[in-house]
């Protein structure tokens, strides 16, 4: 839930006061919109979280640049992007696996700045709908729950790779149907 | 493609892809859109580490922890004033702009350090949230130094605390009147801020005795294990290496496991305790001792030789099996496969092992006893100890020897008798189906004691027919079994890590 400019204004009064757990409420307001930056990291919830700490404490030594007439969301999550680009970088530094990958991230992570993300959001959550019950479970627990393909093929009693195979088709079957309804424009 | 978003190629077939990505327009593009619905489903987690069914009250707990997270990093940094640490670093960048990135970092960290120890030398003035009630050999961190802390002051939440051998410390948290008790050894920060009030035990036990919490702002006890949210309650929490133990003594205890994620609601009277890997989080049935089991995948690695072997558990981890070869303990006499394995462990301090031992052959008629005067026998290696239940064949008498040998063991060593017991309630060993016990606990201090027993048929005795007591002061690193002197196959093969809340 975002503050808007006074209550903003407010807690940044307070914290200038002294008062260092007011910044706790600006944490609790926007870290939701921080993990969606940060959930581009390599790695799992540990590390997201982790990132998702660093950027606001990263935010909290460059409080005093903040221009209190503007949005506090967008600055904050400029932070996280450029947290979230580091830390591709040096993840592409310890392996060239995924440099390939994580090079189109980056791009989109650019993409997002300039705000074209709205129509592949919205597209996407129309084509999961399209999935079977099945797959889409699939996607939910891999993707909003986290879960490793072997904590995955565990729940649904396939082996590791038929899972992995099951994961990878509904992406294509996304793409496929977000490529339809013009979610890549 | 889709095998390249999840980082499982090759190295061979990611340069194919990227050969195929530069060659081919049409399969860059698609490869770009898979990219972007990765990307789009990570990121759309609904914006949160939890599933869509997890309830407000959870969710908001979670926040209020990230939260909690940022303020204790920012409160760590070396002034955590904005104004000042931006002047600072303004200052800082004007100064060392020509000079090269890596110098500069160098001496914002000697600026760093300089700057905490004037921060520490003047924090006395910082609000008291804690009162010593008792102390002994209480001491408290304030910036680098440790000092000793008496009954009667009062201290700030931001420092650590720790109590050294025999040490004790009754606290008062000022703001609810809640009573914590820190045990012998035991090393604790407490923060307390407008959003929880939280203790982190490193090592050691405290005990709670919790007023009635304010919604919402509960108090936290963590371990590495897990952590415990308080209502208003008694109860006691120890980390130790392994483990960490809940005791719940009045009210109830919301424990959550970091080891396997799960949370459980302790009421009064239970005991739990939870631990990494495969220990999960475990209900002790008996208040007084915790056994926790751990398995010894004997069909791997076991081959003549040393093998490595981990568990998933961090604490329990076996890292080598080696099978000690028989043709010299029993002259000859083939041992079946089985009969001879070290285990080496890494943390156990006390330990049980049950086991049934079948007997298939005795040799007492075959071979000259050389190596070791019994014909029948099982030694178990805890470290450097050498433990040893024999039972004599043929129905004449029976003993039960604790011994000490020194480095691996092999089928040649010559044991030392450091400490024995002769016992003649030993059931006589022959061709038959033999059980085991074996307790090793190990204090701190080096405090050891030894309890073995040994039987056939279904009756297990009450008494511990090896019951010793000794001082060692190197940790156990190792156990194993090995037969003496017969052909023998180990069955029901258990170890525990056996812990006590005494």
């Amino acid at each position: 839930m975002a503050l808007d400019l006074e209550q903003v204004r407010q807690i940044l009064q307070r914290i200038r006061q002294g008062d260092i757990d007011a910044y706790a409420e600006l944490v609790v307001a926007y870290q939701s919109d921080v993990w969606k930056v940060a959930a581009a990291i390599p790695g799992g919830m540990r590390e997201i979280e982790e990132l998702v700490q660093q950027t606001f404490v990263q935010a909290y030594q460059q409080l005093e640049t903040f221009d209190s007439r503007r949005d506090f969301g967008p600055w904050i999550k400029e932070i996280a992007r450029n947290q979230t680009r580091m830390e591709l970088r040096r993840a592409m530094r310890e392996s060239s696996r995924l440099n390939r990958y994580y090079e189109e991230w980056m791009r989109d992570l650019n993409a997002e700045e300039s705000g074209n993300t709205e129509a592949l959001e919205e597209a996407l959550r129309t084509c999961r709908q399209e999935l079977s019950e099945h797959l889409d479970q699939i996607v939910a627990q891999r993707y909003e729950q986290a879960l490793s393909f072997e904590d995955i093929a565990r729940q649904i009693g396939r082996s590791v790779a038929a899972t992995r195979q099951l994961i990878s088709r509904a992406r294509v079957a996304l793409r496929d149907c977000v490529a339809r309804k013009g979610g890549f424009a | 493609m889709s095998n390249a978003v999840d980082g499982l190629l090759t190295d061979a077939e990611r340069l194919e892809l990227e050969r195929l990505l530069d060659a081919d327009p049409e399969a860059l593009e698609k490869w770009r859109q898979l990219i972007r619905i990765e990307a789009g489903l990570r990121s759309a987690r609904v914006r949160f580490p939890f599933a869509v069914t997890v309830p407000q009250a959870i969710r908001a707990e979670h926040e209020r922890r990230v939260a909690q997270g940022v303020l204790q990093q920012i409160r760590s940094l070396p002034d955590t004033s904005v104004s000042r640490s931006s002047s600072w670093l303004a200052l800082c960048e004007h100064w060392f702009r020509p000079i090269r990135r890596r110098t500069v970092w160098a001496t914002g960290f000697v600026a760093i350090a300089i700057l905490s120890t004037l921060i520490w030398l003047g924090s006395d003035n910082h609000p008291r949230d804690l009162a010593v009630e008792q102390a002994r050999n209480l001491e408290v961190r304030r910036g680098w130094w440790w000092r000793s802390v008496k009954a009667g002051e009062q201290l700030s939440s931001r420092w650590s605390l720790r109590t050294g051998p025999l040490g004790s410390a009754r606290l008062q948290i000022l703001s609810d009147s809640t009573t914590v008790v820190l045990e012998e050894q035991t090393k604790a920060d407490f923060i307390e801020n407008s959003l929880a009030k939280q203790w982190s035990i490193k090592q050691g036990r405290i005990q709670v005795h919790a007023a009635h919490q304010v919604p919402g702002h509960p108090i936290v006890v963590r371990t590495p294990h897990g952590h415990a949210e308080v209502v208003g309650t008694t109860f006691s929490l120890s980390a130790r290496p392994t483990t960490s133990w809940l005791r719940v003594d009045d009210g109830a205890v919301q424990w959550s496991s970091l080891g396997d994620n799960r949370s459980l609601l302790v009421p009064a009277g239970q005991f739990v305790a939870a631990g990494h890997g495969p220990i999960g989080l475990l209900m002790a049935a008996d208040p007084e001792m915790l056994r926790i089991p751990f398995t010894l995948d004997l069909q791997r690695s076991f081959q003549d030789g040393d093998g490595a072997w981990n568990t998933d558990g961090s604490a329990l981890v076996q890292t080598k099996v080696s099978h000690v070869p028989m043709t010299n303990a029993i002259w000859g006499t083939p041992a079946s496969p089985g009969s001879a394995y070290v285990i080496e462990a890494r943390t156990p301090e006390s330990i049980e092992i049950r086991c049934d031992v079948e007997v298939q052959r005795t040799i007492h008629d075959e071979v000259a006893r050389w190596i070791w005067p019994q014909n029948f026998g099982l030694r178990f290696y805890l470290g450097r100890y050498d433990f040893q239940l024999n039972a004599e064949g043929g129905g004449v008498a029976a003993t039960a020897l604790l011994k000490f040998g020194g480095g691996s063991p092999k089928a040649s060593d010559s044991p030392v008798v450091i400490h024995g017991q002769t016992h003649s309630s030993l059931p006589a060993a022959g061709v038959g189906l033999h059980h085991f016990r074996l307790q090793l606990w190990r204090q701190p201090d080096g405090h050891c004691r030894a309890l073995g027993k040994v039987w056939t048929g279904s009756g297990e005795p009450n008494e511990w027919q090896i019951n010793a007591e000794f001082n060692r002061s190197e940790s156990l690193t190792q156990v194993g079994m090995q037969t003496v002197s017969c052909a023998a196959r180990f069955s029901q093969f258990q170890t525990f890590l056996i812990e006590s809340l005494q």
